[in-house]
């Protein structure tokens, strides 16, 4: 693979990351927004696959296989059973309207394009590019986080922020020592599952999974 | 089955409360009680018994000036926990005498008081909107058509008249949508006047009558025998459930008990019907909005239904099939078997197509929290049949009055909590499933016999009562006989009466886009409703 | 020799964005019609249909103005206009020096203007309310429309919409900007709006108070009628050619090269009819959106247009 047809492959990918990540913002379903973060799984996955036929890095390729089954059949298959379980209404509750998120997720990646330029200039690699867009889907994570209220869709900004860095993790190093990529999957799992078991006793016991209610006083 | 000793305590006690001392509660039947005729007997009685958990059933008005009485009211008043029916009656000295609305205490008796109030001249005060419901402006003042001396050859004259006044929603940027009575569609007239503030139905005002096609009026001096296929052609796709409620009716009125197996098959095309109904209005209300998987596979399996209910009946829509003291054709034992075959297979491919109509996300963002109607709007509109129960109101004459088969075979109502158009959806997906389960066990435990009892003569003028749990909800039918043995007088209430205002509650606040959605989630009958 | 080829060229054109979208409209309805489990009507119906349309009388209401009886052919002229400058078989188009995107976004905001002038001209109460939603909408779909052509004319680095097909068709597939997957988004979005299709708009409905488009023909007849279904062919046709040449630019027929001309065609054709497949699919697993959700999705696409301008402007092509 010439390093031309490279770079672009991971921006076009990098790209959609971006967008799908957006989308989520877009979306007011819940079942459609865990198939977009499954959908970001698979990029991802693809992204790695295609620095480590640049790169020959074998251990890119494991990265590769374990991504598309944590992120893109695991986690969100584990969410699907939680939002069964507990009988989750369809919309996602959020503070902003649609159109308001969106404004901001754009606004958040604007931030991203200039935050990063500085970086991406000094960065060796030719994907440099990718900062930019891996540093906003990042932000757009974080800001879900934010302006979510229940904890399932929480859980969706807390993924979204972590595809960003792992993208921005993969494109700036091009693979790091495979421990550390098995660490933060590791860490991702437990996450992941901290937040349905949570959200199972949640729904079991208060009949709502609503963070915000989780401050009143019982008695 | 009996009324209950405390209950009739109760209800003696209400009553002399509203009437005075003299007023007695006597048994009339089983699970029937009545109240004779007394003055205010329906303007102060009826809200006291909706206040003790009465509900409005139908009002059945008769001139009797003919027997040397005047006008007699009577209201058929419904305790659904206690599976009772009570009849309690006002007289009138005649035409032009003033009856007292209760529309203000009892809201669900809004449309058919000023039904009553313009087929029998009488005059209504006290209503909140007393305008024409079912005999437009047009029609001569004088013209009561279900006056007794009023013949039923004679056509309604055509008056010029001054256009209908519609109640007037002012504001800024308030907007008037006038809808029908012609409408693109191929479905039945109707007019649907809509105050919209950009897109949202502030008021909606419905205005029915375009098909009155005089069906009671009909009914008079027929031989019981042809009224059943005039009640079949009250509402055509209710046409079984409403020929069950009139033979029921003239079956009490002759003291006619039915043979248990035609009691199995009446229920048998009785779910049939509501299998065939409930599935394409699923289909319809995928199709409204825009689901074509839906729409399409939905319309197949109403097809299976049709076909089978032809195998059954030799009609599509099961006409001809009920007759007076039973059915007319018995169920052969390879239909039987065939039915027995065919239905885990519709099952089956029934509940694949819900489960994915159901819960496509699309579907459930169109579906969630449009049109709701309040538990509280059900009970003070009177609202019956699926639409109630989506709500989370049990009401079911299929169990509530623990009527033949269904008291032997362990029917529970479906009820659904939220009241919007996704539960009345619901509602009738998990009817459908019931159903299914139903024509089952009554297969299962069909009995032998005769299919049909023979008719004796019918008391003259007293009231036979018909009560059927149809596809669309509860229908009421009374009869009555006159001394030659023909039809006296026959009331129908068909559950459209009620529930239109219910749809008219459901749609406030609602976008208009939404408007033939929320409609489709009722689909209710004009023809039933207009008579 | 030259000029008999350029008028040649010309004509297959003009047969093709003239027609063709009629045959689009019937696989759309083909691929509905089968995945329902129906056979469907033949491809050709919408031919036959406006055949018969222009053969009929026509009805014009009382209440109506020379408005209501010019906007058939004003929006139909104005939808054949663009036609002519948006590329098909090949990145020759006889229109080609004037079709700058920002007119071709212009004559088709008249030939809605036109057709909302129309609606309110009839005075009835479902027109109007057409004319309001419509403007709704495209009020939402315009900007993203914009700004999403403007940044694939800054990739090509032309604002003309043939020159943009052409760059992207030489070079390789690779060269394809990493914004494109954005507007890629944006652009079919605002198309199905555009279009009035599912799940914006429903097409077949014959529910007044829930249409969209339709409800401004409502008033329409006979060959009123016809100029104002085809106009919204021809606007679904060259939809779908836009897609086709700007993001899969494959076998495009090169000017004054007779040889080529086959496979532009085969290749047109094909693209299109996939890309209509799609649309098909797509309006039978997809139930309509609520009206107000139409936003949230007109602004999904406003934002991918966003999120590629400000990648063109921080970083460049």
């Amino acid at each position: 693979m010439d390093t031309h047809t490279f770079s672009r492959l991971v921006e076009l990918t990098s790209y959609s990351v971006l967008l799908v990540a957006v989308a989520v913002v877009a979306q007011r379903n819940l079942a459609t927004s865990i198939r977009l973060l499954r959908l970001e799984g698979f990029l991802l996955a693809m992204v790695s696959a295609v620095i480590g036929l640049y790169t020959g890095e074998s251990h890119l390729f494991w990265v590769a296989a374990i991504t598309f089954v944590i992120k893109g059949l695991a986690i969100p298959s584990f969410f699907f059973h939680v939002m069964h379980r507990i009988g989750l209404p369809h919309d996602a509750e959020r503070s902003l309207t649609v159109p308001l998120g969106l404004m901001l997720a754009s606004g958040l990646t604007l931030v991203a394009y200039h935050v990063g330029r500085p970086l991406a200039l000094a960065s060796p690699w030719i994907t440099r590019d990718v900062l930019a867009s891996s540093l906003g889907t990042a932000f757009i994570g974080l800001s879900l986080m934010i302006v979510c209220r229940k904890a399932l869709t929480q859980m969706l900004g807390f993924l979204l922020m972590e595809d960003g860095i792992f993208l921005f993790g993969i494109t700036e190093t091009y693979g790091m020592p495979l421990l550390v990529e098995l660490g933060i999957f590791f860490d991702l799992i437990v996450a992941a599952g901290v937040t349905g078991i949570l959200l199972l006793r949640m729904g079991g016991d208060f009949g709502h999974v609503d963070v915000d209610r989780l401050s009143d006083l019982r008695g | 089955m009996p009324i209950p000793q405390p209950f009739l305590d109760e209800l003696q006690a209400v009553v002399i409360r509203a009437l005075g001392a003299g007023a007695t509660v006597s048994p009339s039947g089983p699970g029937r009680a009545r109240v004779g005729p007394a003055a205010g007997g329906y303007s102060v009685l009826v809200p006291e018994l909706v206040a003790i958990g009465g509900r409005l059933g139908a009002l059945v008005a008769t001139d009797r000036r003919g027997l040397g009485e005047g006008l007699l009211l009577e209201a058929l008043i419904l305790f659904d926990t206690a599976g009772a029916l009570v009849e309690v009656s006002e007289p009138f000295p005649g035409p032009g005498a003033t009856l007292r609305s209760i529309t203000a205490r009892v809201p669900a008796a809004h449309w058919q008081e000023r039904e009553v109030a313009e087929m029998f001249g009488l005059e209504l005060v006290l209503h909140p909107d007393a305008g024409r419901r079912l005999l437009h402006e047009h029609t001569p003042p004088g013209d009561h058509p279900l006056l007794r001396d009023r013949d039923a050859a004679q056509r309604l004259e055509f008056a010029a008249a001054s256009p209908p006044a519609f109640r007037q929603v002012r504001g800024e940027g308030v907007h008037e949508i006038p809808v029908g009575p012609i409408h693109a569609g191929i479905i039945e007239p109707g007019h649907f006047r809509f105050f919209v503030l950009g897109e949202r139905i502030l008021h909606l005002d419905i205005r029915l009558g375009y098909q009155h096609k005089g069906t009671e009026k009909l009914f008079e001096g027929k031989p019981l025998g042809l009224g059943v296929h005039l009640a079949e052609r009250i509402s055509g796709d209710t046409t079984f459930g409403h020929a069950l409620a009139y033979c029921q009716a003239v079956e009490s009125l002759c003291k006619v008990s039915i043979p248990a197996r035609a009691v199995w098959l009446r229920a048998l095309a009785l779910e049939l019907e509501r299998l065939a109904n409930h599935v394409g209005d699923l289909g319809a209300l995928c199709g409204d909005i825009g689901y074509a998987f839906g729409a399409s596979h939905f319309s197949r399996l109403r097809g299976e239904f049709l076909n089978k209910s032809e195998l059954v009946s030799g009609n599509r829509y099961l006409r001809g099939l009920c007759c007076l003291g039973g059915v007319r054709f018995d169920l052969e034992d390879a239909m039987a078997r065939e039915l027995e075959r065919w239905l885990p297979r519709v099952r089956v491919d029934f509940e694949e197509v819900a489960d994915i109509a159901l819960e496509a996300d699309s579907v459930a963002a169109r579906f969630e929290g449009v049109g709701t109607l309040s538990p509280r709007a059900v009970r003070d509109l009177g609202i019956v049949g699926p639409a109630a129960r989506a709500s989370g109101v049990a009401l079911d004459v299929r169990a509530d009055f623990k009527c033949e088969p269904y008291r032997d075979l362990g029917f529970s109502p479906v009820l659904e909590p939220s009241g919007d158009v996704m539960s009345r959806a619901r509602v009738r997906f998990r009817e459908a499933q019931a159903s299914l389960e139903m024509m089952v066990r009554l297969l299962a435990s069909m009995p032998r016999g005769a299919t049909r009892a023979p008719l004796s003569t019918p008391a003259p003028f007293a009231m036979g009562i018909g009560h059927v749990e149809g596809w669309r909800g509860e229908i009421l039918t009374c009869a009555m006989a006159g001394p030659d043995g023909q039809l006296w007088r026959v009331r129908t209430r068909d559950p459209s009466v009620q529930n239109w205002l219910g749809l008219a509650q459901a749609v406030e606040m609602n976008l208009v886009s939404d408007f033939p959605l929320c409609n489709k989630s009722f689909n209710l009958s004009y023809s039933g409703s207009d008579l | 020799m030259t000029f008999a080829l350029d008028i040649g060229f010309a004509a297959i054109h003009l047969a093709l964005v003239l027609f063709w979208p009629l045959v689009l409209v019937g696989i759309v309805r083909r691929v509905k019609a089968r995945l329902a489990c129906r056979r469907g009507l033949p491809l050709l119906q919408e031919l036959t249909d406006l055949l018969k349309l222009f053969r009929k009388g026509e009805v014009i209401p009382d209440t109506a103005t020379w408005v209501f009886r010019l906007a058939p052919w004003g929006t139909w002229a104005a939808s054949a206009l663009v036609a002519l400058m948006v590329p098909t078989f090949s990145w020759s188009v006889p229109l080609g020096a004037q079709a700058d995107f920002i007119l071709v976004i212009y004559l088709l905001g008249s030939s809605r203007f036109l057709r909302n002038l129309a609606a309110l001209d009839t005075a009835t109460a479902f027109a109007g309310l057409a004319a309001s939603r419509e403007s709704f909408v495209a009020a939402l779909s315009e900007p993203a429309m914009v700004l999403s052509l403007w940044c694939a004319g800054w990739v090509a680095g032309t604002s003309r919409i043939p020159e943009m097909v052409w760059r992207f068709s030489e070079k390789a597939a690779a060269e394809l900007s990493p914004v494109h997957p954005l507007i890629l988004v944006a652009l079919v979005i605002v198309a199905i709006a555009e279009n009035a299709r599912v799940p914006f708009d429903d097409p077949t409905t014959h529910l007044e108070l829930t249409m969209i488009h339709e409800a401004a023909l409502l008033e329409y007849s006979g060959p009123g009628l016809a100029l104002m279904q085809w106009g919204a062919g021809l606007h679904l046709g060259l939809s779908l050619a836009l897609i086709a040449n700007l993001f899969f630019p494959i076998g495009l027929a090169a000017p004054a090269e007779l040889g080529t001309v086959p496979l532009g065609l085969f290749s047109f054709m094909a693209r299109t009819s996939v890309l209509a497949a799609l649309l098909g699919v797509l309006e039978s697993t997809m139930a309509r959106l609520r009206f107000f959700r139409i936003t949230d999705w007109l602004a999904l696409s406003g934002a991918a247009a966003v999120l590629a301008v400000i990648r063109l402007v921080t970083v460049g092509r």
